[in-house]
């Protein structure tokens, strides 16, 4: 009897969770639909007028807003992210290993209005200077150079999220490079490969999938990254004119407006939130499929990758799984 | 000859000098990720340290910071706030996240319904926390048609932390080995005995570590509790009503900025930062001393 | 020493044919190896000594079998002539491997030269699983020649060296990961054949391969070694018999006896060996 409570207790827990989603979606929709049906789909996500006095809004200067500060991340955020994640699992010192991973990943354990802290009162004001020199040198430059530098900026909130998403895009490298067998390494080192062409030669191509649904993971936080965002991107309802001006985001005018809003104000901000919504659930489907391609490939435990910071010392040592699983068939392997 | 070829080969100096500059340069970005700790750590340090006081801690913020740019009170509301409101997320995160993890583990498997639970968990992790806010907001909020409350932002909270529990502790639960599990039963013991005597107990330590990476991510969470618990001066330990919260009070703070209130969002910020960083730690001291298998 | 041109099949050395570089295996031409001299070498692994003192020589153009029980540092023993050993976490060697008379473990000497001079073959087939059978004996290559003219030409002779040429050359740009694990162990030795090495190591070659996959890396061995020197790690005692001009019995990281295959089989001269080769331990 107490099994079959258990067995019943447990499956209906799990389905509760799909259920969540589901209703969380239908009521998601049914509020922002007078937004849509005022607006349409269309409308609303592709017209550049938010204004809430005016009763219009048109979302794409949020739209743009999120994937110019989420493009910006992944640019500044994954080379430095990867690149750190092959140093720590290539050529770092055993001894200084752990210590630096530990502090990589309390990167991520710093909460997100604590960054917005930092990045509007130190970081912002501190990198004004070098931003208004670029932007005066590359003034013949459309969309990055010519305006006036101002404190918060479209930039600004892109490096703050490339810092917020680093650790995530690292740990999941990393996790992806230790399932890299020691075979592939040896073969390469042993044809008198260097460190670097070793990694370009057996550990790149090997971890393509996994570094690309990191990456993904990385892009999904960015995107739904909401109170550093808001406090430094200067929360203007426009399509920015120039990389080093005010704009807004999805995520912002939701933790910004939704205070004060209401009637279709606030059918719009759902309408909103729905839009992030969808985004980042795409995303993060695509980042699951590079993911769990890579994990299936090695036979590792990268399915299984949780992008939080703290799976790291939990998962099983994951070149012992990988030797483990790899060892039965060289053919079965696959690319 | 195997002198020449030895000396022939060696390497030449655009390898030599490739491999050397792609090293510094990994070494180089690793320096570069762990910049904006020191920075961000000693900024807090220095910021925060001169706004902490014994009063800091035992008042409530005032709200008369509008015309004078002193006696704004300090940070007692939002730190019980915080406490309180996470206490009630985590009783509720905690025990239905891992009684998913073992459903998957245990029952679920690799049936077509884990694979999909599997697959929302995930998506639920990817979900940005506003929208958990946003959903406590239209089921509780709009939908009861009542005001904000603290149990509402502990449940935003609870959304929140739940995928977080549920795959750390799914990892750590398919460690336990499945010798023990089968030993267990061929030993005559019905399965709930099974996983309560052997299964749980064995993966303690990682269970612990999840929950606790989970709480610390909740912990410091501004945007779900924006629309859910909202904000309030007065320190309350009733759940039913309006809560204060450190990283809801920092927001606000730093959101309309008057010297004084910046003064009191950096040292509020290194209250929350130390408390996170305290459960981040414990959860790694955990997982170190008491692994599983 | 004189005792070994009896055992040896086939008379090999033949100091006059010096050729710039090594040619591809064929029946006619033979070219003179190194022969590798192992002097006082100990081996680590953090501070446990694996390998407590080897002197030993393998000499040019023969085969060199080293046997022993499991753990006796055999696969240490091949990993330290080419430096792979060091590339362990943790590992490292003292002592002198002479190649010709030069110590490979002197600092003035480059650690990816030694390992283009001296090839190595894995217990397990490790095709890189990202490229093509082309790129896969390319890959050594291309690390110092780039993607000059000639690459061609060089993969098929050394796809014809490891006798893998013929079942592949239709299929070259298919991955490599898709032939047999016999196809997989000979793609790995055309790829360590490919940057025309003086000798190739070969940690346990067969143990993952079938008895035909098996017979066929061998026959490849007795071909291999009118162009370089083979050192070949076996834990299989008939193997040794089969391709081994020499044999090498080692115990407990150290050596105890090295001799002509066939004195080693049949009339060893410590006590220990007669035990392991009559199979009464290991």
């Amino acid at each position: 009897m107490p099994d079959r409570v258990l067995r019943y207790g447990l499956s209906a827990l799990a389905l509760a969770i799909l259920g969540l989603i589901v209703f969380f979606f239908v009521r998601l929709v049914g509020q922002a639909q007078p937004a849509f049906s005022k607006f349409g789909v269309v409308g609303f996500v592709f017209t550049n007028n938010w204004n809430v006095n005016a009763e219009q809004f048109g979302a794409l200067p949020l739209v743009v807003g999120t994937l110019i500060t989420s493009g910006l991340a992944l640019l500044m955020g994954v080379p430095v992210a990867v690149a750190a994640a092959l140093y720590l699992s290539e050529l770092c010192p055993r001894v200084a290993r752990g210590a630096l991973t530990i502090l990589l990943e309390l990167l991520a354990a710093v909460p997100s209005v604590v960054y917005g802290l930092w990045g509007i009162f130190f970081l912002a004001p501190k990198l004004q200077p070098a931003e208004q020199w670029v932007a005066d040198r590359l003034s013949f430059v459309p969309f990055i150079g010519g305006g006036v530098v101002t404190i918060p900026n479209y930039f600004i909130a892109g490096l703050i999220l490339a810092i917020m998403i680093l650790p995530i895009v690292s740990a999941i490298s990393r996790e992806v490079m230790a399932t890299v067998p020691a075979d592939h390494k040896e073969a390469s080192l042993a044809l008198g490969a260097t460190r670097w062409e070793m990694i370009r030669m057996a550990v790149l191509p090997y971890c393509r999938s996994g570094i690309v649904g990191g990456a993904m993971l990385g892009l999904g936080r960015a995107i739904g990254e909401t109170i550093a965002v808001t406090i430094v991107i200067g929360n203007a309802p426009q399509l920015g004119k120039h990389l080093f001006g005010q704009g807004y985001t999805l995520a912002a005018v939701i933790a910004n407006e939704f205070g004060e809003a209401t009637g279709l104000h606030r059918s719009a901000l759902f309408a909103a939130g729905l839009v992030l919504f969808v985004l980042t659930l795409i995303v993060n489907a695509l980042a699951r499929l590079f993911v769990i391609r890579a994990g299936r490939r090695t036979g590792g435990p990268t399915a299984n990758v949780e992008p939080e910071p703290g799976a790291q010392p939990l998962a099983p040592p994951p070149a012992a799984a990988a030797t483990a699983t790899g060892g039965g068939s060289g053919g079965g392997g696959g690319r | 000859m195997s002198e020449d070829r030895l000396a022939r080969l060696a390497l030449s100096g655009r390898r030599k000098f490739k491999d050397r500059a792609v090293r510094g340069a990994m070494l180089g970005a690793t320096v570069v990720a762990l910049v904006p700790l020191v920075l961000i750590l000693y900024y807090l340090v220095h910021k925060g340290l001169s706004a902490w006081s014994a009063s800091f801690f035992t008042t409530d913020p005032t709200g008369q910071s509008f015309f004078a740019n002193k006696g704004v009170g300090g940070i007692r509301s939002a730190l019980l706030g915080t406490i309180v409101m996470v206490a009630l997320a985590s009783a509720i995160a905690v025990p239905v996240g891992i009684g998913v993890a073992l459903w998957l583990v245990e029952y679920g498997k690799d049936s077509w319904l884990a694979k999909v639970v599997r697959f929302f968990v995930d998506v639920l992790t990817g979900v940005p926390s506003i929208l958990f806010g946003l959903f406590i907001y239209i089921v509780l909020i709009v939908g009861t048609g009542t005001s904000f409350a603290g149990y509402k932002g502990s449940l935003a909270l609870a959304l929140l932390m739940l995928p977080i529990v549920t795959r750390s502790a799914e990892v750590v639960l398919l460690l336990v080995p499945d010798a023990l599990r089968e030993s267990a039963l061929a030993l005559g013991a019905p399965r709930w005995r099974m996983v309560a005597r052997v299964v749980l107990p064995t993966a303690r330590a990682g269970l612990v570590t999840g929950s606790l990476l989970a709480v610390a991510r909740a912990a410091g969470e501004t945007a779900p509790l924006l629309f859910t618990a909202a904000f309030t001066y007065k320190t309350s330990f009733n759940l039913g009503g309006f809560m204060n919260s450190l990283p809801v009070q920092i927001f606000n703070d730093v959101t309309s900025p008057t010297e004084a209130l910046v003064n009191r969002a950096w040292g509020a910020a290194l209250a929350l930062v130390v408390l996170v960083l305290l459960l981040n730690l414990s959860a790694r001291l955990i997982s170190r001393t008491g692994r599983v298998a | 020493m004189s005792e070994r041109a009896t055992i040896r099949p086939v008379e090999v050395s033949t100091p006059q044919a010096k050729p710039a570089a090594p040619a591809a295996p064929s029946t006619t031409t033979t070219t003179q190896a190194p022969t590798i001299a192992v002097e006082e070498l100990r081996a680590f692994y953090g501070r446990a000594e694996q390998l407590k003192g080897i002197d030993v020589e393998l000499p040019a153009n023969q085969v060199t079998a080293i046997i022993g029980p499991s753990g006796c540092g055999k696969s240490t023993l091949v990993r330290c002539i080419n430096r792979m050993h060091e590339e362990v976490p943790g590992a490292h060697a003292e002592g002198r491997v002479l190649l010709d008379g030069r110590n490979l473990y002197d600092p003035a000497v480059d650690v990816t030269a030694v390992r283009r001079v001296i090839g190595m073959v894995f217990q397990k087939p490790n095709p890189f699983p990202t490229m093509s059978i082309f790129d896969n004996v390319a890959a050594g290559r291309r690390l110092t020649a780039g993607r000059r003219a000639g690459m061609r030409e060089k993969v098929e002779r050394a796809l014809r060296g490891a006798g893998l040429w013929e079942e592949v050359h239709e299929r070259l740009s298919e991955p490599g990961m898709g032939l047999s694990g016999g196809q997989q162990q000979r793609l790995c030795i055309a790829r360590s054949l490919a940057v025309e090495p003086d000798a190739i190591l070969m940690d346990e070659p067969c143990s993952a391969l079938d008895p035909i996959a098996t017979l066929k890396i061998e026959e490849l061995i007795a071909e291999l070694k009118r162009t370089v020197t083979i050192v070949i790690v076996t834990h299989n005692m008939q193997q040794a018999a089969r391709v081994a001009d020499r044999t090498v019995f080692m115990l407990d990281g150290r050596l105890v006896e090295v001799g002509p295959t066939k004195q080693i089989f049949t009339n060893p001269h410590d006590p220990r060996t007669e035990e392991y080769v009559t199979g009464k331990f290991g």
